[in-house]
């Protein structure tokens, strides 16, 4: 049985590649130093702020939202507002709500519930339904990610937010890098930073993963420790149709083979980001003045393509120009996750 | 020797193993380390943990439903 590195006591976890175990409380405290560190080392976080965290009702979510909580009792000019995206997706959200109706209670923070039901009309559900109807090339995941992405930055702002914490991790940043070089899609990596968001466009709200440096794997254990682990297991219907799915296997894989791959990984990817400056310089969407990289955003195009929304075709992109290029169509939104 | 084991969220299976820790056994049940967190009785297991007859071993998934 292993025995924790500090104490000695009974170990939960040990990180094969850091060759160190940790018992309950040590496994905390240690998790909770690495928190802090990342909060610094990217200057996550100001003294003053209204920090709107992105949860699902995951594990990872809520051990953000946890843990974020937790600190703000320290610091007197924080604010905490808890924002759900309800999707409409049957036997899975509203199945996860339940597991954050329960522990925004316990912790009482406040919390908002974005239904796209409401703000779209159709709930995702439908919105898969209707696409199949009429043959469009997307897959659930597009949908889901587009206009998650979409209703967290317009809420965010709405709800008098400075910032937006999502709960990526290690494992789902690394993912993502992954499948925009298997897709040639480079120009998304310096979307991968730990801080996004307001350098780029001033309809951006500052974005931060607060689970940059971690492995799945630990915040997983983390929020099993601390209580918040969902009391349900249920997975997405949708969720096995992304090649994200097959790349979380492979990576997976590897580390278990070659422990560190991940953050070797995590590593070239910062290199990257230093190194390559964005060439997305961001718009207003033509149809809902929401900041685009395109003239029409990503969320207004695929209501037009569902038909639940009119617009006229714009004018045809004169050569050359990637930025006037309407969207291209691919089959799935890039990191859709929140948490 | 004899133990049940289960996914949380799925049912409680039974296995004659020769496996000894809980390491041999998520390999016997090809699971992957990184996946999946062995508990016992509400308590967290390393890899390392001993696995006895008639233990009741659940795996929690690490991976987030979404």
């Amino acid at each position: 049985m292993a025995k924790c590195s500090i104490c000695g006591e009974e170990a939960v976890y040990c990180a094969r590649y850091e060759g160190r175990c940790y018992c309950k409380e040590h496994f905390i405290r240690w998790f909770e130093s690495r928190l802090r560190k990342t909060i610094r080392k990217f200057n996550f976080f100001g003294k003053k702020e209204h920090i709107i965290v992105a949860v699902s009702g995951g594990k990872d979510s809520l051990a953000a939202l946890y843990y974020l909580s937790k600190l703000s009792k320290k610091v007197p000019g924080w604010k905490i507002t808890a924002l759900l995206i309800d999707e409409g997706i049957e036997g899975y959200r509203n199945v996860t709500k339940e597991d954050f109706m329960r522990i925004v209670s316990q912790l009482g923070v406040d919390y908002h519930i974005v239904e796209l039901k409401r703000e779209v009309g159709l709930s995702l559900d439908e919105m898969v339904s209707l696409s199949k109807e009429r043959g469009l090339p997307y897959r659930p995941c597009t949908f889901c990610g587009v206009m998650r992405r979409y209703y967290l930055n317009y809420y965010g702002k709405k709800l008098g937010g400075t910032v937006l914490v999502t709960a990526h991790n290690l494992d789902d940043v690394v993912q993502t890098f992954l499948l925009d070089i298997f897709r040639g899609d480079v120009k998304k990596i310096p979307r991968l930073g730990p801080v996004t968001g307001v350098s780029q466009h001033e309809g951006f709200i500052k974005r931060v993963k607060l689970f940059y440096e971690v492995p799945e794997k630990e915040v997983a254990l983390y929020s099993i420790l601390v209580g918040v682990y969902p009391q349900t297991f249920v997975e997405c219907p949708y969720a096995r149709l992304s090649p994200r799915w097959k790349i979380r296997e492979f990576l997976n894989n590897m580390e278990e083979q070659y422990p560190g791959t991940k953050y070797a990984l995590l590593r070239s990817l910062l290199s990257l980001v230093r190194s390559l400056t964005s060439e997305e310089r961001p718009m207003k969407c033509v149809v809902c003045g929401e900041p685009s990289s395109t003239p029409i955003c990503r969320t207004c195009q695929l209501k037009i393509e569902l038909g639940i929304l009119e617009h006229e075709p714009l004018p045809p992109p004169s050569q050359g120009s990637g930025e006037h290029q309407r969207n291209k169509t691919t089959s799935e939104g890039s990191p859709s996750r929140e948490g | 020797m004899r133990i049940r084991w289960r996914i949380l969220g799925s049912d409680w299976k039974e296995v004659e193993t020769a496996s000894t820790t809980v390491e041999e056994l998520m390999k016997e049940l090809s699971l992957s380390r990184e996946e999946y967190i062995a508990s016992k009785g509400g308590k967290v297991l390393t890899l390392d943990s001993k696995i006895e007859d008639g233990d009741e071993i659940t795996f929690l998934p690490v991976v987030s439903g979404g």
